[in-house]
Order: C-alpha cells, then structure tokens, then sequence
C-alpha cells in the first residue's frame, strides 16, 4: 500500500498539468454544484422562517349560531398543529382594522353595518409549519368555514421555486459528476497511453494486474479528493466573505445564513472520490481491452 | 555436468505457432533437464524468439502442450501468468528497461511486483547491482546508459528474483566482446548455481564458448539437438 502510494504520487508529479487540469475539473464541479446546494439550504430554511410567522385567519360563514361556533371551535383545538385559537368577533375585526387605518377610520364611520366576517385566529405549533399548506385545506372542509388565510400565494409560489431549485441542483450534480468522470477518465487515459510500454515490462517481469492499476485507483482517489476539499475550501471562503452582506440584506426575518451541514460537506468530498475512480474504471477497462 | 540425471524442467510436446497461415514454429517436441545449459539458435527468423515466448507466455501455442516447471502453459489462466513470470529471469532482445525508472526501480520491479518487503528489496537489488558492476549508476535512467551497461542492468533484473529459469534472447547480439564476456559471465555463475539457462543466439563464438546443449532451429523445425562438451 505503501509502495502503492509512493508509485500514484510520483506519477502526479510526473503528471502534474493532468492531475492539475483534473483537480481543477473537480473542484469547479464542487464549486457549482456546492454553490447550488448553498443556496437551496439556505432558501429552505428562509421558507421555513417565514413560515413560522404565519397565522391562519379562518373566516366564518356570515350568522353562524354560536352553538355551531363552540363546536367548530372544539373540533379546531382538536388539531394537533394548532397551538392557539382565539376568537374574533365582527366588532373585534372592526376595532382592529380601524386601529390599523388610524387616521382614515372616518372612512369606515359611514358604513351601515359591519361587513366583517366572524373569525379563528390560529397559531401553529412550532415545527409543523410544513405542513400549513395542508392544514388551511383541511380546515376549509369545515362547514361552516368561509374561507382560509395566509400569506399562501407568495409562500407557494416561494416553495415552488425552492423546489425548482432542488431539483436544478440534482440535475447539476448529475451533470457535472459525468463531466468530472469524463474528465478523470481522460486524464488517466493519458497517462496510461504515455506509460503503455512500462505497463507491459511491468507484465513480463511478474507484476499482476492489480499491482498494475492499484496506483492508477490511488491517484484518481486523491484526485477526487483533494479537488473536493478543494472545491468545499473555495466556496467556505466565498461564503465567509458574502455570508454577512447577504444576511443584512435579508434582514430582520430573524433569520441567520448557514454553510452546507458536514454530513454534505463529506458526501461531496466523497461523491468528488467515488467520481475518480469511477473515472479511473472507464479508462481501465478501456485500457485492458485494447492492450 | 550433471544435467542428464535431471528430471525435465521444460518441455514442449509437438508445438505449433502460426502468425496467420505461416507456421513460426512446426511441431517442436523437446525436454530441456532442470540446471542445463542450452543454446538455441538458427538463421534469423527460424523461430528462436518465438520459442522463448511460448515458454513466458508472450504468446501461446497455436497447438502442442508447453510444461515449465510443472505448470501446463496451454491451461493457464491469465490471472496466473505472473506466478509463471516470476519464475523466471528474463533477458529480451531489446533490453525493455522502461526508460523513465532508474535503473534501481527497473531492478526492484520484479520484487516489488512479487510482494517482497521493502527492506529486503534495497538489500537483494544493492547485491545484484554490485554483482553487474551497476551500483555506482544506481539512479541513472537507462537511455543515459550504454548498450553494454543497458545490457548488464536487464541481466540483473532477470536475476534479482532468483529465478529457476533464465530466458536470454541474443543476450550479446549488440554489445562488443569485453561487454559480451561480463554478461556471459554472469550467466555462467547462474548457471553454475544450478539455475536452469536458454540462450537464442546465432553467435557460434558464444555457442562454442560454453559447454552445452544446442538446439538447432530452421524455418520452424527442430534441425539438430546436440551435446557440445568443448571447454573453451
Ligand atoms: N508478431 C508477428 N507477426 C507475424 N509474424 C511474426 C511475428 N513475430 C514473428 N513472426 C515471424 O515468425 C518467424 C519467427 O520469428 P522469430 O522472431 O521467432 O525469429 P528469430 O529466430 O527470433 O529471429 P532473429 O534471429 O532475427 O531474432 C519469422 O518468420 C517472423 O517473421
Ligand atoms: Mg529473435
């Protein structure tokens, strides 16, 4: 093993514009694919901010009696999502909606009656905001429900362009990883061409095939790996660099930028290895075959 | 010499090997006892080279069976090739040292390939350099060496597994006489330590230089096979 990894790293140096285009390769994968990912995590977590600030307004159906009401109310604090209810009478969103028009309440002076609904005003446990999209249709089965409220247009159309975004960066991954492949591939390709006479000296003194590729394998990996962190260190420092602006600009939502999670940051260094020696086996193979 | 007593070491029943429709070799059959020394030669293109592969499977016989050392050749699996190999101590017509490994890594290939220790590989490949006189051009690259100490570094490599068998394809073809005589040399004292040799060669100096088997080859055929027991 020992002598494995001194053969794969003499080979680099021998190598090194290769291994350089290589690693670059990889890391710029890292960079774009991370970068992405960058993104998605921290718009998810936006999302969910957001969210967390909801309250669900349920309008009520114009006289509903008020025995009806105590039951409707009785089957919302049933909801296991629901935190709080409270409810609002028509003078009580009368009261509201002037103090919000302040100094234009005279313009509601005029009116003959109040046109406000009845309504439950409803926060949501901490932890389930996912799932306000399913909630608000369940309570609008409720007879007696007018009409449920939230910020849910622009929170679905913001959850659908997150979900985009997800599904862009796997396409991205995808993408990129057969990019590096192809580009590991040729490297070692490369090399092997230019060491195919040593290949075959090595056969005829005794070397087996496995001692043959061994080195190859080890210099993809670490290729791979050395591309990834690589990759990772790069788009840490960009986000060093960026994360504060970007947090001010978003400020306020209580919300705070976030780097990728280790677990993401292994599986990259990871994914950029298994991408080398993947890499590596096509050009073997290739290789094998032909010789 | 005791070579006759010997149980055989090589042995080709009727052997065949076509390039094509020509035959290179046409149904050889010999037996070659363990610790003899055997010159093969013949007219260039009689097949010399072609012989000595079938026996390390650079190539494989068209039909006939191959022994060498107790291993069917015909049989053998590619993933076995290398324990064949490592029995052997090749010398090629071309020297094949790769160019680009000093001539230490070109020698400790073969242990290393073979899964030796490191340690034991400095000390045996330090011996086999002093032994070829090639210690003092230890980390030299061998296009920057002379045909001769070319020559005397492939030897060194062929004997630095301590083979049974020693393959030798011309192994004087392009070096002067002093050269030509170290390397004789040292195939001698293989010889002598009870390893087995074969020599292609047509240099019928070198064939007379040495009490030996000769075996003759013409366009394929097996011509002669006879006793030489002059002493030079
Ligand atoms: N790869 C090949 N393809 C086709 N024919 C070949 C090949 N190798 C050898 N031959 C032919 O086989 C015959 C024997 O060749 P071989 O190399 O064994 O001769 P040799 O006795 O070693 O000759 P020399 O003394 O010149 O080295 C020759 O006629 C040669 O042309
Ligand atoms: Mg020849």
């Amino acid at each position: 093993m020992h002598l494995h990894l001194r053969k794969a790293l003499q080979d680099m140096r021998n190598n090194r514009f290769l291994n350089a285009v290589t690693i670059v390769t990889i890391a710029l994968a890292v960079i774009i694919v991370g970068a992405f990912s960058l993104f998605v995590v921290n718009a998810g977590d936006l999302l969910n901010t957001w969210r967390q600030g909801i309250r669900l307004m349920i309008y009520l159906d114009d006289g509903i009696a008020g025995e009806k009401r105590a039951q409707m109310e009785d089957q919302l604090r049933r909801m296991p999502e629901i935190e709080r209810l409270q409810f609002i009478s028509k003078q009580e969103a009368m009261d509201r909606l002037r103090r919000q028009m302040s100094r234009h309440a005279a313009l509601l002076e005029g009116l003959a009656q109040n046109p406000l609904p009845e309504a439950f005003e409803v926060e949501m446990r901490q932890g389930v905001e996912r799932k306000v999209e399913a909630l608000a249709q369940r309570i609008e089965q409720i007879d007696g429900v007018e009409e449920v409220a939230y910020g849910k247009q622009w929170i679905k159309r913001f959850g659908s362009l997150v979900e985009l975004l997800r599904i862009i960066s796997y396409a991205l991954t995808g993408l990129f990883s057969g990019a590096a492949v192809f580009f590991v591939a040729n490297t070692i390709r490369l090399i092997l061409y230019s060491r195919r006479e040593e290949v075959e000296i090595m056969r005829l003194v005794g070397a087996s095939e496995r001692f043959i590729r061994t080195p190859f394998y080890i210099q993809a990996l670490l290729q791979g790996a050395i591309g990834g962190l690589a990759g990772i260190g790069i788009l840490y420092l960009v986000y060093l660099f960026t994360a504060g602006d970007m947090a001010a600009a978003l400020g306020g939502f209580g919300f705070s930028f976030r780097f990728l999670p280790w677990t993401a940051v292994a599986g990259a260094v990871l994914a950029a290895m298994v991408v080398g020696w993947l890499g590596c086996l096509a050009s073997l193979k290739q290789f094998i075959v032909s010789s | 010499m005791q070579a006759a007593d010997q149980p055989a070491i090589i042995r080709l029943f009727r052997v065949t090997r076509r390039y094509g429709a020509a035959k290179a070799l046409d149904e050889i059959s010999l037996e070659i006892p363990a610790s003899a020394f055997v010159f093969i030669t013949g007219p260039s293109g009689a097949g010399k080279t072609t012989l000595l592969k079938l026996l390390y499977l650079g190539l494989r016989a068209s039909e006939g069976q191959v022994i060498v050392d107790g291993m069917n050749l015909a049989r053998m699996d590619r993933h076995r090739i290398p324990m064949l190999r490592r029995r052997l101590g090749i010398i090629f017509q071309d020297y094949k040292l790769i160019a680009t490994r000093s001539v230490y890594e070109n020698v400790a290939l073969v242990l290393e390939a073979a899964g030796a220790p490191r340690r034991a590989i400095a000390a045996r490949v330090n011996t086999v350099l002093r032994t070829v006189g090639m210690e003092e051009r230890r980390d030299a690259l061998p296009p920057s060496l002379s045909g001769g100490e070319q020559q005397r570094v492939a030897v060194a490599r062929a004997l630095v597994g301590e083979p049974r068998i020693l393959l030798a394809d011309e192994p004087t073809g392009s070096l002067d006489s002093a050269s030509a005589a170290v390397v004789m040399n040292l195939i001698t004292r293989f010889h002598q330590r009870g390893g087995t040799v074969l020599v292609a060669t047509h240099d019928h100096h070198l064939i007379r230089s040495v009490p030996a088997r000769v075996i003759r080859l013409e366009a394929g055929r097996l011509a002669e096979f006879h006793h030489n027991p002059l002493n030079p």
